[in-house]
C-alpha cells in the first residue's frame, strides 16, 4: 500500500502544479472605477400627505400635521433631505399607500430615491396608522408597520417609526429615544431642564433657586446626577428621573462637582476638594466613597468615562495648564491626550470609543474640537462663532450637542459629528448651557 | 557459494523488477500528461506561469509604438559606447575636457543643420520605400486587395495592444468616455453616513446606445445601505451616454468601486 502511495503521490503533485486554480476573481475581467465621493450626502426623500382610511372620513385634526413632524425627525438626524411637497406628482384622491398602489415613477422623476407613505384610521380618540418606507428606484417596500393608539401619541408612533427607518439604513436604533439635560436661567436661577432629544417639550427638572448644572445620565437614563449650590456650596444631586425613588445627596467637605456615571454601574466618578486639592473619586450611587482614582500632584476634574468603562478622561493641570488625560483603571496609569493650546477641558467619550470631544481655547475664544484616541490627531469642529463649550455625544455617536453664544446669549446647539449642520435646538428665556445627551433606552 | 550467487541472482531480479516498475510507472504518468496537455490545454505550464493580466500603463503605452519603428531609428537615438567613456577617465583627461573652449554659434548651427539634413533624408528614405513598396503592391495584387490588407493590418494591431480590446485611440476615447460616466453616476450618487473603509464593488453592462442591460454585485460591502445607494446610483444613471463608435463591440462592461474614503476629507 505504501508503495503505490509512493507511486501516486509524485505524479498527483505534478498534476497539482500543473493545474490552474479553479475560480478567476472576477476583477480580472474588467476595471473598475472608484466612486468615492457621493455628490449628497443626505438622502433624498418624498414625504407626502397621509390618506385617510376611515370609513367616515372626519375632521383629522392633529393628524394632518404628522408628514410634516415626520419630515422634521427625518430633517433632524441630518442624514435625510425631505422634498419640497409642492414638487410631488401625485394624485391625493388616489390615496396611494402601497406597493401596488405608488407609480414609483412618478417618485424618482422628482429625484427622490425613497418614500413614505402613511394611511390612518379613526375612531373617537382611537387611531391606527400603517406606515410604510420604499425604495422607488428599485420598487421595493423596506419596511411598513401598524401602530395603534390614541390621538395624543402620534409624536411617539412617527418617533418609534423614525427608528425603524434609521435602523434600516444604519443598523443602529439612532437616539430618538433619547432626551437632553441642560442649564437654563430663564427662571432667574440657573436650574436643570429636560427635553426631548429635538428640543421638544422643554420642562424644568430643578426648582433650587440657586445654582445648579453639570447634569450626567446613568445607563439606564433613569437617573441624574448634578451639581447644585443648594447648601451654599457646591453638592452632588442624585435623583431619578421620573421621581419614582429616593435620592441621595453627595456632600462631603469642600467642592463635590462634575458627576459621571459609570457605564453599566449604579457607581459614578466625582470631583472632590476635602483633601485639599481637587481630585477624582469613584463613590456609589447612593454616595459611598469605593476608591480615589486620581493621586498625582496637581487638580483633576471632568471625569468622562470610555463607553466601556476601563478608562476614564479627565482634566489635570500637573503639566502646568489644563489639558486632557486618559487613565486607564486596570494598568494604573494616565496619558496625556491634548497637546495643542494651553487650554483644553470639558472631555466627553464618544459612544464607539474612539474619539473625544473637548472644548478648547484658542485665540481667546472656545471651540469645540475631536481628537482621535489613536493618532492624537485633532479636528476644530466649530470656528468664528462666539465661545462654544460642553460638548456631548448623541447615543448614536452622529451627532453632538453643544453650547454656543454666537446669537449672543448661550444656546444649545448641535451638528454632525464632522461639524456640518449646526443648528440651534431649542428657543428659551434666558441662556442655556450644559447640555448632557441621555442613553437611547428612554421611555417617552 | 551456491546460496551467495542465488542471492545475488534473485537480488539482481528484484532490481531489474523495480527498475521495470519504475519505467512503467513513469511511461504511463507522461503519456497521461501528454493526453492532458493536448487535451486541455489550460493546464499547460505555459499558461499558468505567465502573467495573469497584462498591465498597460496608457502614459507609458505612447512609447509602446517604439517598438515597431525601423532599425535604423533605433541606431540614431543609440548612446556612444560605453568604452569611449572608460578611455577618458582611464586617461585622466578630465581637466582638459573641461577646459575645453565653449562651442561657438557657427559650429552650433552647423550641427543643427547637419541633423536637420538627416532626419529629412531618414523619413524621406522611408516615405520613399513605403510609396514604392505600395505602388508595387497595388501593380500586382490590385488597389482593394492592398487597402484591405492595409485595414486588416490596423485592426490587428489595435486588437494587439492594450486589453486585447483596442488601441491607443480607442483607449483614449474609452477613458473620456469612462470619466464621463463616472461623473454622472457621481452625481446620482446619494449616500449618509460616515468615512469606512468598506467598498461596493459592482458591474454594469452596457449596450451600444448606453443602455444599462445589467448590473450586479461582485462584492457587496456588508453595509446594505452603502450597497443600496450604490445599487441606486447606478440604477438613476441608466441610460448612460451612447458607447463611442470607435468601440468594437456590441456591449461594455465597467466595473465600479464605491466607497465612503472621500467622505473622511471634508
Amino acid at each position: 500500500m505504501k508503495r503505490n502511495l509512493k507511486y501516486i503521490t509524485f505524479p498527483l503533485l505534478v498534476f497539482m502544479l500543473l493545474v490552474r486554480p479553479v475560480g478567476c476573481p472576477a476583477q480580472d475581467k474588467y476595471d473598475y472605477i472608484d466612486i468615492d465621493n457621493p455628490f449628497s450626502r443626505k438622502i433624498p426623500v418624498a414625504v407626502p400627505a397621509f390618506a385617510d382610511l376611515s370609513e367616515q372620513p372626519a375632521d383629522s385634526g392633529d393628524l394632518e400635521k404628522m408628514p410634516a413632524l415626520l419630515s422634521e425627525t427625518l430633517v433632524f438626524t441630518r442624514y435625510f433631505d425631505v422634498l419640497d411637497p409642492a414638487a410631488y406628482l401625485m394624485d391625493p384622491e388616489k390615496k396611494a399607500i402601497t406597493k401596488e398602489t405608488v407609480t414609483f415613477s412618478n417618485w424618482t422623476a422628482i429625484g427622490a430615491d425613497y418614500l413614505v407613505t402613511g394611511g390612518f384610521e379613526q375612531k373617537k380618540n382611537r387611531i391606527k396608522l400603517e406606515l410604510r418606507l420604499f425604495d422607488t428606484v428599485r420598487g421595493k417596500q423596506l419596511v411598513g408597520k401598524r401602530y395603534k393608539g390614541t390621538m395624543t401619541d402620534h409624536r411617539r408612533i412617527i418617533r418609534r417609526f423614525c427608528t425603524e427607518i434609521i435602523k434600516h439604513f444604519t443598523g443602529s436604533r439612532g437616539f430618538f429615544n433619547s432626551k437632553i439635560a441642560f442649564v437654563s436661567n430663564g427662571t432667574g436661577s440657573k436650574e436643570i431642564y429636560i427635553c426631548d432629544f429635538d428640543g421638544h417639550e422643554p420642562k424644568q427638572f430643578t426648582h433650587h433657586n440657586t445654582i445648579s448644572m453639570f447634569p450626567d445620565w446613568n445607563s439606564d437614563g433613569k437617573w441624574l446626577a448634578y451639581t447644585s449650590y443648594l447648601k451654599g456650596k457646591p453638592d452632588i444631586y442624585i435623583e431619578h428621573v421620573r421621581r419614582e425613588d429616593d435620592g441621595s445627596v453627595i456632600n462631603r467637605k469642600g467642592m463635590n462637582i462634575d458627576p459621571a456615571w459609570m457605564p453599566g454601574k449604579f457607581v459614578l466618578a466625582a470631583t472632590m476638594s476635602f483633601s485639599g486639592t481637587q481630585k477624582i473619586y469613584l463613590l456609589t450611587g447612593s454616595g459611598k466613597m469605593i476608591k480615589k482614582l486620581t493621586s498625582n500632584w496637581g487638580s483633576d476634574i471632568s471625569p468622562a468615562w470610555s463607553p466601556d468603562g476601563k478608562q476614564m478622561a479627565f482634566v489635570s493641570n500637573r503639566s502646568g495648564s489644563p489639558q486632557i488625560y486618559v487613565l486607564d483603571l486596570d494598568q494604573r496609569r494616565s496619558r496625556r491626550i491634548t497637546f495643542e493650546g494651553k487650554y483644553n477641558t470639558q472631555p466627553c467619550w464618544s459612544p464607539r470609543g474612539d474619539r473625544l470631544a473637548y472644548t478648547s481655547r484658542n485665540g481667546g475664544l472656545n471651540n469645540i474640537a475631536v481628537i482621535g484616541l489613536k493618532d492624537l490627531e485633532s479636528v476644530q469642529l466649530t470656528r468664528d462663532a462666539g465661545h462654544n463649550e460642553s460638548p456631548s455625544w448623541s447615543p448614536d455617536g452622529s451627532l453632538i450637542a453643544f453650547s454656543s453664544t454666537r446669537e449672543g446669549r448661550s444656546r444649545i446647539y448641535v451638528m454632525t459629528a464632522y461639524g456640518t449642520d449646526q443648528q440651534r435646538l431649542l428657543s428659551l428665556p434666558g441662556a442655556q448651557s450644559n447640555p448632557k445627551w441621555s442613553p437611547s433606552t428612554m421611555h417617552n | 557459494m551456491k546460496d551467495r550467487k542465488q542471492i545475488k541472482k534473485t537480488a539482481q531480479g528484484s532490481r531489474s523488477e523495480k527498475l521495470g516498475r519504475y519505467v512503467v510507472v513513469s511511461a504511463v504518468v507522461h503519456v497521461v500528461l501528454l493526453v492532458l496537455i493536448v487535451a486541455i490545454p489550460e493546464i499547460t505550464p505555459a499558461r499558468r506561469l505567465a502573467p495573469k493580466a497584462v498591465h498597460v500603463s496608457l502614459v507609458s503605452e505612447q512609447d509602446l509604438p517604439g517598438a515597431s519603428k525601423p532599425k535604423h531609428r533605433v541606431k540614431k537615438t543609440r548612446r556612444p559606447p560605453r568604452k569611449k567613456v572608460y578611455q577618458k577617465k582611464d586617461t585622466g583627461k578630465k581637466k582638459k575636457a573641461r577646459k575645453k573652449k565653449p562651442r561657438t554659434s557657427d559650429e552650433v548651427k552647423n550641427a543643427i543643420s547637419m541633423l536637420k539634413k538627416e532626419i529629412e533624408d531618414t523619413d524621406s528614405r522611408e516615405l520613399d520605400d513605403a510609396l514604392s513598396r505600395l505602388k508595387k503592391e497595388v501593380a500586382e495584387q490590385g488597389p482593394k486587395e492592398t487597402i484591405d490588407r492595409l485595414k486588416n493590418e490596423v485592426a490587428g494591431s489595435e486588437k494587439r495592444i492594450g486589453n486585447s480590446i483596442y488601441g491607443r485611440h480607442s483607449i483614449e476615447i474609452m477613458r473620456i468616455y469612462d470619466a464621463e460616466i463616472e461623473a454622472r453616476i457621481e452625481t446620482n450618487w446619494a449616500f449618509a453616513g460616515e468615512a469606512s473603509n468598506l467598498k461596493a464593488w459592482l458591474a454594469v453592462k452596457i449596450n451600444k446606445k448606453g443602455e444599462i442591460k445589467d448590473i450586479w454585485f461582485d462584492e457587496k460591502s456588508g453595509n446594505s445601505h452603502l450597497d443600496d445607494s450604490a445599487y441606486n446610483a447606478l440604477m438613476k444613471s441608466n441610460p448612460l451616454p451612447p458607447l463611442p463608435e470607435a468601440y468594437p463591440k456590441p456591449e461594455y462592461i465597467k466595473g465600479f468601486k464605491f466607497g465612503t474614503e472621500g467622505l473622511s476629507s471634508e
